[in-house]
C-alpha cells in the first residue's frame, strides 16, 4: 500500500514536470499537499488567508503550522486549491508525504506547532449599514483576502441574532453613544449629522431613550455572545469604548450632546470594572469638550496636550505547544511594526485586568498594543489603532490599497483573527 | 621556499609595512580608545565601562561622557548619566556638559532640574537659544511636548524673543494638528533665517485637504513677499500652480532682484512638474518682463519652451515674438530658434519649421541640430510628404537617425527595411518613451511576412496624422486580410485599442474578442485584459471577472498577469476603485 502510494506521488511529480507550464499546477494529477509559505517568499500574505479560508468553505482541511516559516498553511492538494491559489497570485509549493514528513519532523523539534483548521468560521462585522467599506481595517481586509462576511448592526445584534455568528468583529464603534466626540471638531459636517441621525433613529426604533442608552445595551448583548463562546475581536473605539459602556451599566457617562444630560459628577467612582472584558481602575475624561474617552488609551490622539508619539510595537513569542491559542494571534514574517494611531491607539498596562494576555507592546512605553482574554467560553481580542497601513488616518483621507501592501504584518494580525475560530476546539484550549 | 624561509619573508614584510599602516589611525589614549573601539562595534556594554573608567580619571572629558551617554542609551541606562553629568558641570561647566545634564534631568522626568541646568548654561552664553533649545528637543525625544511647548514659551520670555525657537514651536503645532500655530510660527522662523523657508514649505505640503483653507487664512495675516512666497508654493504643491503663480506675481515688489528672485524660485520648484508648465511659463515669461537684456531673453525662451511644454503654443508665440532683434548671434536666440522649430511642427509647419532650422546651421550643436532635423523629418511624414522627411534625414547615421528611417518606412509599407532599421537603432535609442513606442511597432510587425504592407504603412500614418477613425478601418481590413498568427491577430488588437479609445466600444469589443480568440501567446493575453477592462466600464463584471481568471490560468507567465489580478481584485471590490 506503502509502495503503491510512493509510486503513485512519484508518477504525478514526473507527470507535473512534463506538462506545460499552464497547466502544470492544475492538472489533473496533483502532489496530495499544497504548502503555503508565510516568510518573506510568499507573494501574497494577506490572500493567503483568503486561500486557507476558502478551502475550509469547501469542506476541505487545513493545517496552520505555527511558527513554521512564519505560520505557514498546509493547504489540500486539490485543483480547487491549485486554482484558488494562482488566482490569487499567492505562492504554493507542491508537497508530497516525504515533504511533509520532514516539515512534521521538524515542528516537533522546535517551537512550533500543527494546528488543524476544521471549518470556516461564520464572520459577522458590526458595522452602519451604510457605513463605506473602506472605512474599516477589518472589512478593507476581508474584502482583500475574499473571506466572506455579513454585516450586522443594533438591530440584529439586540434581536438575538449572534449565535448565528462564530466571529463577530466591532467596526470604530462608539459604545458610549457619544458619536466618537466627532461633535467637537466636526459639528455640521453632512456625514456627522446624518451619522447622529441615524444612530438617534434607531435608538428610538428599539425602544430606547438615548443612543448611550441603546449603544450599552448591544455592548451588554455582544459581551453575552462572549460568554456563550463567541469570539470577539475589536479595533479602535470599539476597545475602549465597549469597556466603559459595560462597566458604566446604571451610570451616565456621555455628555449632554449625546443624551441631553451631562455626565454624572460621581461617574468615576460608580464605574464597576468587574462587567468590562479588559480593562479596570480607568478614568473617564469628564470634560465634554476633550474628543478623548479616558486614560485607557495610551496615545491620546485627540488631546493636543497629552498626544503621544508613534514608535513600533514588538510581537510576543509564546510557546506554540503550550500556548496555542496567543501563538496563532500573532503569527508574523515581521516581530516589530510601526506603529498606527486610532481614536484609541494602544491600551495604558496600568488599566489592564490581571487576566488579560499581552500580545504586543511598545518596549519601554508605557502602552501595549494587542491583547486577549477569555470571558466565560468565549474569547476576545483588542488591536489599537485604525489602520495598519494608514498610520495617521484622518477622516476623509484616500482608501487604503491593500494591492500595495499585500505583506502588511499589521493586517496579517487581522487575519490571524479571522481564522483563529477555525481551529479544531480541542486545540483552542491553552 | 621552505616555510621557515616563507616566515622570514613574510615577517620582513610585515615588519616593513606595520608602522605606516598604524601611523594611519588616530591615536586615542588609554580608556577613550578602548570605549571608542567598542562602541564602534556595536559592544556598548564594554564601551559604557571604558567611558566610565576614562570619567573616573577626567570628570569633566567632554568626549567621555558624551560617549558614555550615547552607550548607556542602547542598553536602556540613559538614568545612569545624571551622576556623571552633574560631576562634570561641578568640575569644569561646559556647554556639553550642560547638555548632558539637561537630558539627564528629562530622562528622570524632573523638568524642574532641567530648567535649572539650563539657566546655569544660559548664564555662561547670554542671549544664546541653545540652552533652551536643548531642553525642548529633549522634552520631545520623551513625548512631553506639553513641557516642551512651556519650554519654548519660557526660553522666549528669557531671551526676549517672541519669536525664538520658532522652528521647534512650529513643529510642535504641526504634530498637534494646530496648523494656524504652526503657519505663524513657520513664517516667524522663515523670518529669521530664510534657510527655513524651503523646510516650511516641505513641512506644510502635507496639510489635509479640510486644513488648507486654514493655512491660507493664516499666511493671509502677514502681508510679506515670504508669506507669498510660502502660499504660492503651497498651492503649487497642492495642484493649483496656476492660482499659485497669480498669488505671487500679485505680490511682487518694485525692487527687481528681489522679484526677479522670487520668480526664479517659484519657475525652478516647478521645474520638474509637466502640469505646472503653463504656471512655469507665466513666472518666467514675468521675469522676463522685469529684465532686460540676455537675463530677459534668456527667460523669454525659458517661458516658450515651458508654453509649448504645456501645449499652448500661441503663448509660446507670443513670447518668443518679443525676443529683441538684432541678437541673432547669441545662445539665447539659438534656443529661441530651436524653440520655434517646435511650435511651428505643432502647428503642422514643416516647411516654414525648415527654413528656420537652416537660420540656425551655424549657432547649433551638431548633435541639437540633428536632432531639430529629425524632428522635421517626422513633421514631414504628419503632413504626408515621406520623401521630403527621408531627404531630411538624409547624412543622419546615428542611432536615432535609423530609428526616424526606420519610422518613414514603415509608413511607407515596407516593412523588412523597418524592421531591420529599428534592430540596427537598437532599444535604447532616442527618449524612453520613443524607445517603447518603437518596440512596440517592432512587436506589430515582427510576425508579418510579407516584405512590404503598404495598407500598414497608411494605418499607422494615419494614426500619426491624428486621424483615428481612418487608421482604424484601415488597420481592421489588414487585421483581417493577414492570418492570426501572421501577424493578424496583433493588428486587430491595434485596431481594438484605436476603436475603444474612440468610445466605440461596440466594435472594439469585437476585435478584442477576435484577437483573444487566436489563442496566440503574444496577443491573445492581452486583448483578454483589454476587453476584461472594456467589459468593466460598462458594468458587466461576471464577464470580465470569468476573462480575467480565464487569462490568469491560461497564461501565467504573460506579463499582462499583474494587471489582470488588480483589474480582477477592482473587479470584485477587493480593493477600492483606481
Amino acid at each position: 500500500m506503502i509502495r503503491r502510494r510512493f509510486m503513485g506521488t512519484t508518477a504525478a511529480a514526473v507527470a507535473a514536470l512534463a506538462l506545460p507550464a499552464p497547466l502544470r499546477g492544475l492538472g489533473a494529477i496533483r502532489a496530495p499537499w499544497l504548502l503555503a509559505p508565510m516568510d518573506d517568499t510568499q507573494a501574497d500574505h494577506l490572500k493567503a488567508y483568503g486561500v486557507a479560508f476558502r478551502a475550509l468553505e469547501r469542506g476541505e482541511k487545513v493545517e496552520w503550522l505555527l511558527n513554521y516559516r512564519s505560520g505557514s498553511f498546509l493547504l489540500p492538494g486539490s485543483a480547487a486549491t491549485a486554482r484558488d491559489a494562482a488566482l490569487a497570485g499567492v505562492t504554493v509549493h507542491d508537497a508530497d508525504a516525504g515533504a511533509v514528513t520532514s516539515i512534521r519532523a521538524e515542528i516537533e523539534q522546535a517551537n512550533m506547532d500543527a494546528v488543524p483548521l476544521e471549518k470556516a468560521p461564520r464572520v459577522a462585522i458590526y458595522s452602519p449599514p451604510n457605513a463605506a467599506p473602506w472605512d474599516d481595517a477589518v472589512t478593507m481586509a476581508l474584502e482583500y483576502a475574499g473571506v466572506k462576511y455579513e454585516k450586522v448592526w443594533d438591530q440584529e445584534v439586540i434581536q438575538g441574532r449572534l449565535p448565528d455568528y462564530d466571529w463577530l468583529h466591532l467596526h470604530h464603534e462608539d459604545f458610549t453613544g457619544q458619536f466618537s466626540k466627532f461633535v467637537l471638531n466636526y459639528a455640521g459636517a453632512p456625514w456627522l449629522t446624518e451619522m447622529m441621525q441615524r444612530n438617534q433613529d434607531m435608538a428610538r426604533a428599539l425602544g430606547f431613550s438615548s443612543v448611550p442608552e441603546e449603544k450599552r445595551a448591544v455592548a451588554q448583548r455582544i459581551a453575552g455572545f462572549v460568554e456563550q463562546g463567541g469570539f470577539l475581536f475589536a479595533m479602535c473605539t470599539a476597545t475602549e469604548t465597549i469597556d466603559l459602556a459595560l462597566a458604566s451599566a446604571g451610570t451616565d457617562i456621555a455628555a449632554s450632546f449625546a443624551d441631553g444630560t451631562p455626565m454624572a459628577a460621581d461617574a468615576n467612582a460608580r464605574m464597576d470594572w468587574s462587567r468590562g472584558l479588559a480593562f479596570e481602575n480607568a478614568r473617564l475624561e469628564q470634560s465634554p469638550t476633550m474628543a478623548v474617552f479616558s486614560d485607557i488609551d495610551g496615545h491620546q490622539v485627540n488631546s493636543p496636550d497629552r498626544r503621544q508619539e508613534l514608535g513600533a510595537f514588538t510581537l510576543f513569542d509564546f510557546s506554540a505547544k503550550i500556548d496555542p491559542v496567543p501563538t496563532m494571534l500573532v503569527q508574523n514574517h515581521r516581530q516589530v511594526i510601526p506603529d498606527f494611531y486610532g481614536l484609541t491607539t494602544s491600551f495604558n498596562r496600568r488599566t489592564l485586568k490581571p487576566g488579560v494576555t499581552v500580545m504586543a507592546e511598545e518596549p519601554g512605553a508605557p502602552w501595549v498594543k494587542y491583547i486577549r482574554g477569555e470571558v466565560g467560553q468565549g474569547t476576545w481580542t483588542f488591536y489599537g489603532g485604525h489602520d495598519p497601513e494608514d498610520p495617521q488616518h484622518q477622516i476623509g483621507d484616500a482608501p487604503t490599497d491593500l494591492a500595495l501592501h499585500p505583506h502588511s504584518p499589521g493586517y496579517r494580525l487581522i487575519l490571524n483573527n479571522v481564522l483563529f475560530p477555525a481551529a479544531k476546539k480541542k486545540e483552542l484550549k491553552t | 621556499m621552505t616555510r621557515v624561509a616563507s616566515f622570514v619573508f613574510m615577517l620582513t614584510l610585515l615588519v616593513g609595512i606595520a608602522p605606516p599602516l598604524m601611523a594611519q589611525r588616530p591615536q586615542v589614549p588609554g580608556d577613550l580608545g578602548v570605549a571608542l573601539d567598542a562602541e564602534r562595534r556595536g559592544d556598548f556594554a564594554a564601551a559604557a565601562v571604558a567611558y566610565q573608567r576614562a570619567l573616573a580619571a577626567n570628570q569633566a572629558d567632554a568626549t567621555a561622557l558624551m560617549g558614555l551617554e550615547r552607550s548607556l542609551e542602547p542598553l536602556n541606562r540613559s538614568g545612569e548619566m545624571l551622576v556623571p553629568a552633574q560631576a562634570a558641570v561641578a568640575r569644569a561647566p561646559s556647554p556639553a556638559a550642560y547638555s548632558v545634564l539637561v537630558r539627564a534631568w528629562v530622562t528622570h522626568r524632573n523638568v524642574d532640574s532641567a530648567r535649572a541646568a539650563v539657566a546655569g548654561w544660559s548664564a555662561m552664553a547670554k542671549g544664546e537659544p541653545a540652552p533652551y533649545r536643548e531642553l525642548v528637543q529633549a522634552l520631545v525625544r520623551t513625548r512631553q511636548r506639553a513641557e516642551a511647548k512651556r519650554a519654548v514659551e519660557w526660553g522666549r520670555v528669557q531671551l526676549g524673543n517672541d519669536n525664538a525657537m520658532a522652528y521647534d514651536m512650529a513643529q510642535l503645532r504641526a504634530s498637534e494638528g494646530d496648523w494656524t500655530g504652526a503657519t505663524r510660527e513657520w513664517l516667524a522662523a522663515a523670518r529669521e533665517l530664510p534657510g527655513y523657508r524651503l523646510t516650511a514649505l516641505a513641512a506644510l505640503t502635507p496639510v489635509p485637504v479640510r486644513e488648507r483653507a486654514t493655512v491660507r487664512t493664516a499666511l493671509g495675516t502677514e502681508r510679506t513677499l515670504e508669506a507669498r512666497e510660502l502660499e504660492a508654493g503651497l498651492l503649487a504643491r497642492w495642484g493649483d500652480p496656476d492660482e499659485a503663480v497669480k498669488v505671487l506675481i500679485a505680490a511682487l515688489p518694485s525692487d527687481r532682484v528681489r522679484a526677479s528672485e522670487a520668480l526664479r524660485g517659484f519657475a525652478s520648484g516647478l521645474q520638474t512638474r509637466p502640469d505646472a508648465a503653463r504656471a512655469r511659463g507665466a513666472a518666467l515669461e514675468e521675469l522676463a518682463r522685469r529684465n532686460s537684456g540676455d537675463a530677459a531673453a534668456r527667460a523669454r525662451v525659458e517661458a516658450a519652451q515651458a508654453y509649448q511644454q504645456a501645449g499652448d503654443q500661441a503663448a509660446a508665440r507670443r513670447v518668443l515674438a518679443a525676443l529683441p532683434a538684432g541678437r541673432s548671434g547669441s545662445a539665447a536666440a539659438a534656443s529661441a530658434g530651436s524653440t520655434l522649430i517646435g511650435v511651428l511642427l505643432s502647428e503642422g509647419k514643416p516647411a516654414e519649421a525648415e527654413a528656420e532650422l537652416a537660420k540656425l546651421r551655424d549657432r547649433l550643436p551638431a548633435d541639437e541640430w540633428q536632432a531639430l532635423r529629425r524632428s522635421i523629418a517626422l513633421g514631414w511624414a504628419r503632413a504626408g510628404q515621406l520623401d521630403r522627411g527621408a531627404a531630411a534625414l538624409a547624412g543622419d547615421s546615428t542611432v536615432e537617425g535609423l530609428a526616424a528611417r526606420g519610422r518613414l518606412a514603415l509608413f511607407r509599407g515596407d516593412i523588412k527595411t523597418a524592421v531591420d532599421l529599428f534592430r540596427a537603432a537598437g532599444p535604447y535609442a532616442g527618449s524612453r518613451e520613443e524607445a517603447a513606442h518603437r518596440t512596440a511597432l517592432l512587436a506589430l510587425v515582427q510576425p508579418l511576412t510579407a516584405d512590404t504592407l503598404p495598407a500598414l504603412g497608411a494605418a499607422l500614418l494615419a494614426l500619426e496624422q491624428g486621424d483615428s477613425a481612418r487608421g482604424a478601418k484601415v488597420l481592421e481590413q489588414v487585421g483581417d486580410a493577414l492570418p492570426a498568427e501572421k501577424g493578424g491577430a496583433g493588428v486587430t488588437l491595434l485596431a481594438a485599442s484605436v476603436r475603444g479609445s474612440l468610445g466605440d466600444s461596440t466594435d472594439a469589443e469585437a476585435l478584442l474578442r477576435k484577437a483573444a480568440a487566436s489563442a496566440l501567446p503574444a496577443t491573445a493575453p492581452a486583448a483578454e485584459l483589454e476587453l476584461a477592462r472594456l467589459l468593466l466600464a460598462q458594468r458587466r463584471s461576471a464577464e470580465a471577472i470569468g476573462l480575467l481568471e480565464h487569462l490568469i490560468l491560461t497564461w501565467p507567465e504573460s506579463a499582462t498577469v499583474p494587471e489582470a489580478r488588480r483589474a480582477l481584485d477592482e473587479a470584485k471590490g477587493a480593493v477600492p476603485p483606481t
